[in-house]
């Protein structure tokens, strides 16, 4: 079987007044067809700049390298009608905060239809009804006058579900989710997660769910990646890597998730020190300054992502290995 | 109201001599023909007696009537008002849609070589008086290239076209004499573009920064995101949410246009309010000074006006309902 989108060495590097800052530094991972692909890290790890690679989101001046196969074609080589015939069409994306990524003086209507009527050529009325069917989908009461309405006059999370309406609208085989529901109540969190898994099932939809929340992870992603200073560091089936972390980056991710049965007292756990700024990256392994188990070679040697049975890990102490 | 009383306490405060100016030097003599001036024009009563009835008179469309002219101000406002206009209307354009367009220009271009001359010129554009650019436009494309005609509005002994809009160059285009009407462009393209200058630059840095407060925003990443061109990306997305901050200062182009005119006006001899302000103001003709006060306040308010009412259109949020 062929994944649907196949990126290889990735990198992604910003312009910063000081120089180029490398916030992606050779990035492989590929996401198969209807499933969700789901990639965790701390803010500032690259999640989020590589996916806004794929798309050519990134701010001006940026420097990109590596290859993103998808259907044929390598993303990271298109440019302007090229690419735009593809995002938003094939490729839909769901950003963190819906209060800004609509627009808040166009009608959600507006915001819903113009994209289809441009990618599928529908008519006025024709995009209108699909876009009262797609409100449906996402579960948006009343979807006529909705359609009239602005995005003020709707709270965060039917905001996001907007945005997926909008990120769904053209039928895309690929949804980019990024952080969907970081901004949202936990309870809201669990609707919307609920709502993308069954957008899936229904139309064989491959996700991308960036989260730095591992609890979100494991509700829904079939494969993850486990990122760090613009690298992977873990990653494989979702069955595989959180049950039993083996890289100490992901052990601390899932260290510090709370647990609501613990005893009153558990203290909560923290990843000690801060992750490195894309201009200082540690020489030897990244993660290193951080880690309770590095040895001499981590402060000189990076080590490469290497399989381990079922899974790809990136350390070359591997405290964790049954 | 409050105009109303500022005007009229200012007309009051001026040491000008309204007998002395209006009936000259021999009348003013004679105290039987000064008291009958005052009586008649009832400068013999208290102040508070005389704004009550200059409010009346208002009250009654009547400004008073021009110790210069000799005529009703309103008459006088009436004949000038339509120069005024057509000026300010086609600097105004000029600044809307040359000021807007840098702006967004030298915004998606920002910190490039466009971003920086724009930027450069509209520092220059900003921090030169208007006067000056006034002469020094009238130098260069009247007097040493011959461009431009240097004065009025149209070449003279050419009568202008029948009265509609008191604008000539639509009035000609009414009647179709397009001759005519390129001549009344003719005179006034420098006018209208000193006048614009400044204005230009102010809108070209009001819009740069309104649009890179926006550009920024995850909607229009989002928006990029979807597919869509970059024209409608910039145009829909991007202008739109910048729009409140370029109609505010198209609010203040609109008041700097009104001062402007009085410069600009008596530089090119243009005959407008500015100019009928200014001889005015120079001979002490104080119902004229406070009939164009007046005039301008009540343009102002209703520019104010239509900007907040603008609010509302471009940006649902803040919309009446």
């Amino acid at each position: 079987m062929t994944a649907l989108l196949e990126v290889e060495g990735l990198r992604v590097r910003l312009p910063t007044p000081t120089g180029f800052a490398t916030v992606v530094d050779g990035v492989d991972y590929h996401v198969e067809q209807a499933q969700v692909f789901g990639v965790a890290g701390e803010s500032g790890s690259g999640k989020t700049m590589s996916m806004l690679a794929l798309l050519g989101l990134l701010p001006p001046g940026s420097v990109v390298e590596g290859r993103a196969a998808f259907g044929g074609k390598d993303l990271l080589r298109l440019r302007g009608r090229d690419l735009r015939a593809v995002s938003g069409r094939d490729i839909g994306m769901v950003f963190q905060d819906p209060m800004t990524s609509l627009h808040p003086m166009l009608s959600v209507g507006r915001q819903l239809t113009e994209h289809v009527r441009r990618h599928l050529g529908l008519g006025r009325r024709a995009a209108v009804e699909r876009a009262e069917e797609l409100l449906v989908q996402v579960r948006i009461p009343d979807p006529t006058s909705a359609l009239h309405a602005y995005p003020h006059q709707f709270s965060g999370g039917m905001r996001q579900r907007i945005a997926i309406a909008i990120a769904l609208a053209c039928g895309p085989r690929l949804l980019i989710a990024d952080e969907p529901t970081t901004a949202l109540d936990v309870t809201v969190q669990a609707g919307i997660l609920r709502l993308l898994d069954g957008l899936r099932r229904e139309h064989d939809l491959s996700v991308i769910l960036i989260t730095h929340d591992l609890a979100v992870m494991s509700s829904i992603a079939d494969r993850v990646s486990i990122f760090y200073a613009g690298r992977v560091v873990e990653s494989g089936s979702r069955a595989s890597v959180l049950p039993h972390p083996r890289h100490p980056y992901t052990r601390a991710l899932l260290d510090a998730l709370p647990h609501p049965e613990a005893a009153r007292d558990t203290p909560l756990v923290a990843i000690k020190g801060t992750p490195p700024s894309p201009q200082q990256i540690p020489v030897g392994c990244p993660y290193h300054p951080r880690c309770p188990y590095a040895i001499e070679v981590c402060t000189t040697d990076d080590p490469p992502l290497a399989p381990v049975n079922g899974r790809r890990l990136a350390c070359h102490v591997d405290p964790f290995d049954e | 109201m409050g105009i109303t009383l500022v005007v009229f306490v200012l007309t009051q405060l001026v040491p000008s001599n309204a007998v002395a100016t209006n009936l000259g030097e021999q009348a003013s003599g004679d105290p039987a023909a000064v008291a009958a001036f005052k009586s008649h024009y009832g400068l013999d009563r208290p102040l508070p007696v005389r704004y009550g009835l200059y409010l009346k008179h208002l009250a009654q469309g009547d400004l008073g009537q021009s110790s210069l002219t000799h005529d009703a101000v309103t008459h006088d406002l009436g004949q000038f008002i339509p120069a005024t206009a057509e000026l300010a209307l086609y600097s105004i354009v000029i600044a809307a849609v040359f000021g807007i367009a840098f702006g967004v220009i030298a915004a998606m271009r920002r910190n490039r070589p466009t971003d920086h001359v724009l930027r450069v010129v509209s520092l220059g554009g900003i921090s030169m008086p208007t006067f000056w650019i006034a002469l020094v436009a009238l130098y260069l494309g009247f007097f040493k290239l011959g461009w431009f005609p240097g004065a009025e509005r149209l070449d003279p002994g050419v009568t202008p076209p029948p009265s509609k809009s008191g604008l000539y160059t639509i009035d000609a285009l009414l009647v179709g004499r397009w001759g005519l009407f390129v001549q009344a462009l003719h005179h006034l393209v420098l006018p209208a573009l000193v006048l614009a200058a400044f204005n230009v630059s102010l809108l070209t840095r009001y819009t740069r920064s309104a649009v890179l407060e926006v550009v920024g925003n995850d909607y229009v990443r989002a928006a990029r995101a979807k597919g869509l061109p970059e024209r409608v990306v910039v145009t829909r997305y991007i202008l739109r949410a910048a729009l409140p901050s370029v109609v505010t200062v198209l609010g203040l182009v609109f008041a700097n246009v009104l001062t402007g005119a009085v410069l600009v006006e008596k530089i090119f001899s243009w005959p407008g309010v500015g100019q009928y302000a200014y001889q005015a103001a120079v001979n002490l003709d104080v119902p004229a000074i406070a009939g164009v006060s007046l005039f301008v306040a009540v343009v102002y308010i209703t520019v104010n006006f239509i900007v907040d009412v603008l609010y509302g259109v471009i940006d649902p949020r803040i919309r009446v309902r």
